[in-house]
């Protein structure tokens, strides 16, 4: 079934168009949202999660439509978000601000709602500092009270924006494993800029640039795009739209590839350069 | 970021958020009863009254009297709109409102949650203010402090509802550093030159005064204490209102248009 059904998505500030024509269909499972800097997806997401209103464009969420005032109720009722800066009210502990937040969803019965705050303190990994207070805390750790806050009811549908700012490796993997869960039975969708937790985590891929989509597909498709157009050279190749010199010394080049080159297998930071670092990207359709 | 969705939702009457408006309501209290302005004020309180008993030892009665009036009736009432305005911008200051925008609890739930909340230090208050009341039952009448009627006893918790509601409406219409202050000093100027106008419409009318009749240089004769408690009543009402307009305009205007009659028809019915 489809979580999210949106169809030339539009949202402009003043003379920016921000979000210009996107298109999505999210189904259950984790989907990763991928674009350079400025290409709309914060905005994107936070027209997904009721925060923002679009100018045109059509979406339904969860079956309901999200202009409708009772229709967002029961989207937010079903809905987990982390935007891309959460604030913290000083002075909140760990536990308190959590539980300010069931609140505000609806966790009216005191029991079920500290129960709740506490499983989802022990997903993150935070129940040991609960009675610390929020300002005395690393980024990583108030990232994750950030992502704590979103998990609160678990929701059908999680929207999260670079969740993983500010992570350590450790805390990258237990985010994969445990986001991984999430994505189980339910719709998790999440911006980020680092490829690699997309080619873990991620079923399908959604990659944005200058506010529209440009391609959907697995990260293995993401990678096919790309097909034919990765190959390797002693020396930096005049032909290439981006090279880098890897381990074995040689040059790693992409762009389109001379007669002769040895073709290499791409990747999905292969592929996603190349649909959103070179001209013609907009092409490119799943 | 701009335009984002506003919230219209008069329409939707929903069980679950009133009990939300209530538990939101319960952390609110908890967050303004212990706010430090609030704390260092009744250290302050307890230093003056300590060091004051430990002086007088002949009317120590007198000065537990005064000291409960004279903070809970004016001190604590005035500083009361920093800690329900500092709640009320907690999430715009800390940059949380967008986390607060995608969940089921609108803005005006929140208003209503503070406002309901500054009912907790309002209750703290009065409650003092009754115990000096029932302090003063077996003692001759003072002289040189003014008399605690019962309108000014109901008229505490209103001293502390409208101050709070002052404080919401302020952070909702004018949502800038610094506005509390300005309001609370806006406020005491107000409040201090009307007792220096010898003016009784002046007094009278003043927001917030428990007691009109303060002294007897300035004492007003034939006012009815009821209606002035009717009239503080109403600047409450108002100032919740106005609160609650920005984020619910239709319901509250309709609501208001009547408030503010009654308030106009109290605070001339209340006049000598």
């Amino acid at each position: 079934m489809t979580t999210i059904e949106a169809i030339g998505l539009v949202r402009r500030f003043h003379r920016t168009t921000a979000v210009d024509g996107a298109t999505l269909n999210i189904t259950a499972g984790v989907t990763g949202l991928l674009g350079p800097n400025g290409a709309g997806k914060t905005t994107t997401l936070r027209i997904l999660a009721t925060v923002l209103a679009r100018d045109s464009g059509s979406l339904r969420m969860l079956g309901r439509d999200p202009s409708n005032p009772a229709d967002r109720l029961e989207i937010r009722r079903r809905l987990g978000y982390l935007p891309q800066d959460p604030g913290y009210q000083r002075g909140f502990t760990v536990f308190e601000f959590v539980d300010y937040i069931a609140i505000l969803k609806e966790w009216t019965v005191r029991r079920a709602r500290h129960d709740e705050v506490r499983r989802v303190l022990d997903m993150v990994g935070l129940s040991d500092v609960r009675d610390t207070k929020i300002r005395k805390l690393s980024g990583g750790m108030r990232r994750r009270v950030g992502l704590a806050q979103a998990l609160i009811g678990d929701p059908e549908l999680l929207i999260l924006d670079e969740p993983t700012v500010g992570f350590d490796p450790q805390q990258r993997l237990r985010f994969r494993d445990m986001i991984s869960q999430a994505g189980e039975g339910r719709t998790v969708l999440l911006s980020t800029h680092l490829t690699d937790d997309v080619a873990a985590i991620c079923g399908r891929i959604v990659v944005i640039t200058a506010g529209r989509t440009v391609f959907t597909g697995t990260p293995s498709e993401v990678a096919a795009t790309a097909a034919g157009r990765v190959w390797s050279s002693a020396d930096r190749d005049p032909a290439a739209d981006v090279a880098w010199r890897t381990e074995d010394g040689r040059f790693r080049n992409l762009g389109t590839a001379p007669d002769g080159a040895h073709l290499l297998t791409p990747t999905l930071d292969d592929g996603y350069m190349l649909l959103v670092g070179t001209p013609g990207a907009d092409e490119v359709a799943a | 970021m701009t335009a984002v969705i506003v919230e219209t939702q008069s329409a939707i009457h929903d069980y679950p958020r009133i009990r939300s408006v209530l538990a939101l309501s319960r952390v609110e209290a908890r967050r303004m009863v212990v706010h430090p302005a609030y704390l260092v004020a009744a250290v302050y309180v307890v230093t003056i009254m300590g060091s004051d008993l430990f002086q007088a030892t002949d009317n120590n009665r007198k000065t537990v009297i005064e000291t409960i009036e004279m903070f809970a009736l004016f001190l604590f009432a005035m500083i009361s709109i920093i800690p329900a305005s500092l709640v009320a911008t907690s999430a715009r200051r800390a940059g949380a409102e967008e986390t607060l925008s995608a969940v089921p609890a609108t803005p005006r739930m929140r208003t209503a949650a503070i406002l309901l909340g500054a009912c907790a230090p309002a209750a703290i208050a009065t409650l003092a203010v009754l115990i000096s009341y029932v302090l003063r039952q077996d003692l001759p009448p003072f002289t040189d402090i003014p008399e605690l009627t019962g309108a000014a006893v109901a008229s505490t918790p209103l001293l502390y509802l409208g101050a709070a509601a002052l404080a919401c409406a302020a952070a909702r219409w004018l949502p800038w550093p610094g506005v509390p202050i300005v309001v609370l000093v806006g406020l005491v100027i107000w409040v201090a030159n009307t007792h220096t106008s010898h003016s009784a419409a002046a007094v009278l009318t003043a927001p917030w005064l428990a007691y009109p009749d303060m002294d007897d240089a300035n004492h007003i004769a034939g006012y009815s204490g009821l209606w002035h408690l009717g009239y503080l009543l109403g600047l409450t009402l108002l100032a919740a209102t106005a609160a609650l307009w920005r984020d619910d305009a239709r319901r509250m205007t309709a609501i208001g248009i009547p408030i503010g009659l009654f308030t106009a028809l109290a605070g001339w019915a209340q006049l000598p």
